[in-house]
């Protein structure tokens, strides 16, 4: 990766050229339907962002166009320095490698056990021949133990997801996160298929990872209440433009009711308004 | 938790002890057949077998496309359509009517216990047990249809139409009889009852059936006799070898003479009939599932009613004339099979059945037919143990998500070149796996012939290719039905580690019941073989019903 200046000119603001993200004047369509509408922000390496909206606001698409699953219909996104646009072959490979994505569910394969699903976060480091040749004789089981220990799963090492609960699969997810070692994580809502309770617990092991390691972190919520302690900023998207960034201290109850609009009575807020 | 033995560091045994199993099948296999590789190991042999072969791919350059073979080469495949279309619609009619009787629904009812139970008279006690009776009788009767492979009933059948397209009619008729009638009973038994109450609560059974159960039952039905129709196409052109007529006798006689250029212009004429039978019913039962969707959808629901409704004359229509024409066709065929007919001595038929139903079950003949029995189920282990291998390996070239669609979960834009190069990739293997299953496993037989003679290897090589084709195309087809959203969160890599580390995951269930339908279906095109001369039951077949002993009847 090159770094030839120190900083670039991005939407009018001065932006370190390593940030994990930049996002300039992004579009993106659907067939007819305008799902991202000019949207510009960047995260800095090793800053936690919660990204919230209302559902159909395009966060979904805002991910997946960070993680090269998707090229922009206009705009620049850069991921980790790279213009995922220009991007193929090798060195999409090599960007995909360095960033961890969490999906809401099937994350896993029911079919691979545990050990398996967890070393598919490997595969990226261990190269063709020993990524099969896992498949038959488990590679780095030592380290994969180590990640599941870290979500409180080591037992299950040998065990297939169809036989753990929702919580416990994301977690089994969050361990392949562990192994991959990614510079980036996403996370599309990866808590929306659990119970509050739960759903804390996986948000809060995503931040407190990304701490530990200094990685990016960009999580999508679905509702307030998940929203811990250590995010250092909030992007709040609406109808595919973006409606409000700044620091969780800074969020007002009349900006949420203006972001999500009528689904506001939904989102459980008595009381639980994020306090830093 | 699982309780299941662990090995060190709590590694699962399981797999692994499965794996070992497998092994050992195998290596049972290979041990169980008379492997004759001197052709392979005999530096002289070797080259006899060699210049065969060149002679052979020579051939090829050099089709013989003089206007004799190409009118030949025509008539003949016309010929086995016929054949084919003859006998599926004379097995579907027949298939029909056994089913009826061997559907629960149709012969006993839902619930009719219950209603026995409650009348409780004795009359209706025994009608009831009659229709048990007859139930059981024509589930037996389907099964015994079904058993005998095809070519097995031409063979048995020769006698009494001689050689030529009646038998192989007949021949195909009786085993696609077995086959639907199964299937369609089942299909209808397995309507769940309270579908179709609102029919039952008004009329009799046989009501029951064609206005509640069939019209539920009729896609699935439809699809399942698209499907066999298409085997039949294949099967009709390999009954020929026997004296079913068609292409397969032909080639057959060309291959014996050692008329390599005619052999390549029939090759030709055979592949590109059930290619096209092939792509064909694809199209077909495409259509049926499209207009199906469409349907559901509520897109102009009555006027699409109409079309329907004029669509099925129509096709009513073109199946008629079809038939009609088959029968133009085989006219002279047909002529003299009924001359025949006046001149064969019943008594001596009559004999011969009743030997058939006194089957010799001396001990002897017991332990011969049991241990060439060993034969055709090593050859089906073996061989669709390669044709998975070869069908797995052609699945990812062919894979249409894998390969024209996959920025759907990679995001790549892989570019103009490499797209051409990905729909060639497609191109390619599916019409690698259309050419395997084109040739049905006796013309396989044949060519293989060339290279390791009449034998076991020749058997079960041709036997795994013709099945690789068949099963790469279901294969595939279980992988492209992967929605391309459930690949992306485990695409990390490359297309194909996804491949290995989640689409193979995830079709492996269907793949291996796919696996295990044709290894049902590879025992018996093991002894098919057998007939030619790979060995094994067939082998004992020709010669001993020759003599016209018929204790072949044990063999079943």
């Amino acid at each position: 990766m090159s770094r030839q200046e120190n900083c670039e000119l991005v939407g009018g603001a001065q932006i370190p050229s390593d940030a994990a993200v930049v996002l300039d004047k992004v579009c993106h369509r659907f067939g007819a339907s305008q799902v991202l509408r000019d949207v510009s922000f960047s995260i800095a390496r090793g800053e936690r962002v919660a990204l919230l909206g209302p559902s159909g606001a395009g966060k979904t698409t805002l991910l997946r166009l960070i993680a090269a699953a998707l090229p922009p219909t206009e705009g620049v996104v850069r991921t980790l320095g790279q213009d995922t646009a220009t991007l193929s072959g090798r060195q999409l490979r090599r960007l995909r490698r360095r960033v961890g994505f969490l999906h809401q569910s099937d994350n896993l394969v029911p079919q691979l056990r545990v050990v398996h699903n967890v070393g598919l976060g490997r595969v990226g480091h261990w190269g063709r021949i020993r990524a099969l040749w896992s498949l038959v004789w488990p590679q780095d089981v030592d380290r994969i133990r180590a990640a599941l220990d870290q979500v409180e799963l080591a037992d299950r090492l040998w065990d297939y997801p169809d036989t753990l609960s929702g919580g416990e699969q994301q977690r089994v997810a969050i361990a392949r996160l562990l192994v991959q070692e990614p510079a980036l994580v996403l996370a599309d809502e990866p808590a929306s298929a659990l119970d509050v309770r739960l759903g804390r617990d996986v948000v809060t092991r995503l931040t407190t990872s990304s701490l530990a390691r200094r990685s990016g972190l960009l999580v999508s919520l679905h509702t307030l209440e998940l929203l811990g302690p250590h995010f250092d900023r909030i992007v709040a998207l609406r109808g595919g433009e973006l409606a409000w960034q700044g620091e969780p201290s800074q969020l007002q109850r009349s900006t949420l009711a203006d972001i999500y609009g009528t689904e506001y009575r939904g989102l459980n807020l008595s009381g639980s308004t994020p306090t830093p | 938790m699982n309780h299941s033995r662990r090995g060190s560091g709590g590694r699962p045994l399981r797999p692994y002890i499965s794996g070992l199993v497998v092994v050992l099948v195998i290596a049972g296999a290979v041990g169980a057949l008379d492997w004759d590789l001197s052709v392979l190991l005999d530096a002289e042999s070797r080259t006899q077998a060699a210049l065969r072969v060149s002679r052979f791919v020579g051939a090829f350059g050099a089709p013989d496309l003089s206007n004799e073979a190409l009118l030949q080469g025509a008539s003949l495949s016309v010929q086995t359509l016929s054949v084919a279309l003859l006998g599926s619609a004379l097995g579907i009619v027949m298939g029909y009517v056994l089913a009826l009787g061997a559907s629960r629904i149709v012969m006993v009812g839902s619930d009719t216990t219950r209603r026995v139970a409650r009348t409780g008279s004795l009359l209706n006690l025994a009608s009831h047990l009659a229709r048990r009776v007859a139930l059981e009788g024509c589930r037996m009767l389907l099964d015994t249809l079904r058993g005998v492979p095809d070519f097995a009933w031409a063979v048995l059948i020769l006698t009494i139409p001689g050689p030529g397209p009646v038998t192989g009619m007949l021949a195909l008729g009786l085993s696609v009889a077995g086959m639907l009638g199964k299937v369609y009973s089942e299909l209808w038994d397995s309507v769940d009852p309270q579908r179709y109450a609102a029919v039952s609560q008004q009329g009799g059974r046989l009501i029951t059936l064609f206005y509640g159960v069939q019209p539920l039952s009729g896609r699935s039905m439809l699809s399942y006799t698209l499907m066999r129709t298409e085997c039949c196409v294949r099967n009709a052109s390999v009954i020929g070898v026997v004296g079913g007529g068609g292409l397969g006798g032909q080639l057959f006689d060309e291959f014996a003479f050692g008329n390599y250029e005619r052999v390549v212009t029939l090759l030709i004429f055979l592949l590109l009939l059930t290619g096209g039978v092939d792509l064909l019913s694809n199209w077909l039962r495409y259509r049926l599932r499209a207009e199906h969707t469409g349907s559901r959808m509520g897109v102009q629901r009555a006027a699409g009613l109409r079309i329907g409704a004029l669509r099925r004359l129509e096709v009513l229509g073109i199946v008629l004339v079809a038939l009609a024409g088959s029968l133009w066709w085989l006219r002279d065929g047909l002529a003299r099979s009924l001359s025949e007919l006046q001149r064969i001595e019943w008594t001596w038929i009559g004999e011969q059945v009743g030997e058939l139903l006194r089957p010799d079950l001396s001990p002897g003949t017991l332990a011969e037919a049991s241990l060439s029995a060993v034969v055709p189920v090593a050859m089906g282990i073996l061989s669709t143990v390669g044709a998975c291998l070869i069908a797995a390996a052609l699945v990812f070239p062919s894979s249409i998500l894998f390969q024209r669609h996959a920025h759907l979960f990679t995001g790549e834009d892989p570019g103009r070149a490499r797209r051409m190069i990905r729909i060639g990739s497609v191109v390619v293997a599916r019409g690698t796996a259309l050419v395997l299953r084109g040739m049905p496993d006796v013309a396989w037989v044949l060519l293989l012939a060339s290279f390791f003679r009449l034998g076991v290897l020749a058997g079960v090589a041709a036997i795994a290719l013709h099945s690789s084709g068949v099963l790469a195309r279901v294969f595939v087809e279980v992988v492209d039905n992967i929605p391309a959203r459930r690949l992306e969160p485990l695409h990390i890599v490359s297309r194909t580690l996804t491949f290995v580390y989640a689409a193979l995951p995830i079709a492996g269930r269907d793949w291996r019941t796919y696996g295990l339908f044709q290894f049902e279906s590879n025992v018996r095109a093991g002894v098919v073989l057998g007939i030619v001369g790979v060995g094994g039951w067939g082998t004992r077949f020709t010669p001993v019903l020759a003599i016209g002993t018929c204790r072949v009847r044990v063999h079943f």
